[in-house]
């Protein structure tokens, strides 16, 4: 398996390499409305030093980790959804289903995105600066690591079971874009929710936890959310598996 | 009449896709909550009422209708062209009998009619505009008109830039990003430092902030009509641009497609 990715990663780094302009242009985009995100933060606390305990650097490390989770996910799976819904609308999984692999991991893994990758390195070291001057203690520090692993296993189980239902919805194209949607929404602080928000988007729908705790234990905020959205996460990586088994079941490829 | 049968096609084209739009709406209202969120801690935690002169319950209305503008002032007329340039059917546009421009204009204006339909009748119903005599309300018709027109020139303006760009995508993020910033619709420009005042009088502010300021009532009518003198000078702007653009883009268009 490892060998197959390795080479479906070179192949997504020959597609890199030809079109490089798009590969700049993705990576200024990326750079742009982050700091555009920066700039309406600056605004916010330019009234105000702390929102509900949040100081400005907090905030930063909020939007600067939730950019992390996103562009971690652009980076390793976004390229193989866009993909996705085209290859099952028209018909075209025949090929990848008569080989000897497993369909679901070989359709998520199909392309890493590569432009991505430079505006990812770009989030983490402006993440590690901020980390720098939040201390967190080492133990913090492997916790909020292992929270932004966990954040992109979410982000991706969500995207992979709005992409499956191609299977049984054509066209709704706007169905794909609400996860970015609500990640984007949750890249605030909980608190500025109403409760039942809050309580809905931090443990039944976990979006506002799996940006929030990572934040959290940056600066020093421990908290046993982190295995509630990893619990989350594991259940929803089962559902987006059984309905992608499922949806091959009703897959006719004479589509 | 047959730019009527366009902007009917348009409006078709728009409420065809039900499940789209209804998503479409759903993730903006999601992204103009979360930001009344945040703006009501600001407020909150500010311990002020009033920030650049906007109340709490002004300013949640404010990011509403600079939303609602944000999908009337779209900029979708780019795409459009970039397609007809791309695959050569700007010939075939040119050869019917119609004038491109106009017919284009009577598509954005279609499109836009749901949305416009809930800003008219925000006007109607919430905002004072109308209640402040006849010169004020006939002002901010005008302003709402001109710079309905200038907007549309401004984005077909920038549509022709197709003639020589082989990809137009990147124009997408660009034009949110300016509108987000530039628009008033990420914060309302006149939370920024007194240096930053010449903001407002951008194409994109016009569209955006100085609209929705219309709508709330805080625009006095020498503020409309200066409003409305820079959205004609970027009328004749975008025009002579467009003219200028055209001629030499139309020289170096082949038609055969790409």
């Amino acid at each position: 398996m490892f060998k197959i990715y390795r080479v479906l990663v070179t192949q997504s780094l020959a597609e890199t390499m030809t079109y490089r302009v798009t590969t700049v242009l993705t990576a200024l985009f990326g750079i742009l409305f982050y700091v555009i995100e920066l700039i309406t933060g600056g605004v916010y606390f330019s009234f105000t030093p702390t929102i509900y305990g949040w100081s400005f650097l907090d905030y930063l490390n909020l939007i600067t980790t939730a950019n992390l989770i996103s562009y971690g996910y652009q980076f390793l799976f976004v390229a193989a959804h866009e993909d996705l819904t085209d290859q099952i609308l028209s018909g075209n999984l025949d090929y990848s289903l008569l080989r000897p692999v497993n369909s679901y991991w070989f359709h998520a893994c199909y392309r890493v995105d590569f432009p991505s990758l430079v505006t990812l390195l770009l989030t983490g070291i402006i993440e590690g600066v901020i980390l720098a001057r939040l201390h967190p203690t080492p133990l913090n520090l492997l916790l909020y690591l292992v929270a932004v692993i966990v954040g992109i296993a979410f982000v991706f189980t969500l995207n992979q079971i709005m992409v499956t239902l191609a299977f049984w919805v054509d066209g709704l194209t706007a169905l794909n874009g609400l996860p970015e949607d609500l990640m984007s929404a949750s890249a605030r602080p909980a608190k500025i929710y109403p409760r039942v928000i809050q309580q809905l988007f931090l443990w039944v729908i976990p979006s506002l936890a799996i940006t929030n705790v990572p934040a959290q234990f940056g600066h020093n905020r421990p908290t046993w959310l982190l295995l509630w959205t990893t619990l989350v996460t594991g259940l929803l990586l089962v559902i987006s598996y059984v309905e992608w088994q499922r949806g091959l079941l009703k897959y006719v490829s004479a589509n | 009449m047959k730019y009527w049968v366009t902007c009917q096609n348009a409006l078709m084209t728009t409420l065809a896709y039900r499940g789209n739009l209804f998503l479409h709406l759903l993730t903006t209202a999601i992204n103009v909550l979360v930001t009344i969120f945040m703006w009501l801690a600001v407020y909150n935690f500010s311990g002020r009422s009033d920030i650049a002169g906007i109340r709490p319950n002004q300013m949640v209305l404010y990011l509403i209708v600079v939303n609602v503008l944000a999908l009337i002032f779209s900029a979708e007329p780019i795409f459009k062209f970039s397609g007809l340039v791309r695959s050569g059917n700007l010939s075939v546009v040119l050869m019917r009998p119609i004038n491109y421009f106009i017919q284009s204009f009577w598509d954005y204006l279609g499109r836009a009619i749901p949305y416009l339909f809930v800003y008219g009748l925000a006007t109607a119903i919430v905002s004072p505009v109308f209640h402040r005599g006849l010169l004020y309300g006939l002002s901010s018709f005008l302003l709402m008109v001109i710079t309905y027109g200038m907007f549309f020139l401004l984005v077909t303006a920038i549509s022709l830039c197709t003639f020589w760009l082989v990809q137009v995508w990147p124009l997408r993020p660009v034009l949110s990003a300016l509108f987000l910033l530039l628009g008033g619709q990420a914060f309302p420009l006149q939370v920024l430092p007194p240096a930053f005042s010449w903001l407002i009088y951008n194409p994109f502010s016009l569209a955006g902030n100085q609209l929705t300021l219309l709508l709330l009532g805080k625009l006095s009518l020498r503020q409309v009509a200066t409003a409305g003198s820079w959205a004609m000078l970027w009328t004749v702007v975008t025009l002579a641009l467009l003219k200028l653009t055209w001629h030499r883009g139309i020289r170096s268009y082949e038609g055969v497609g790409s």
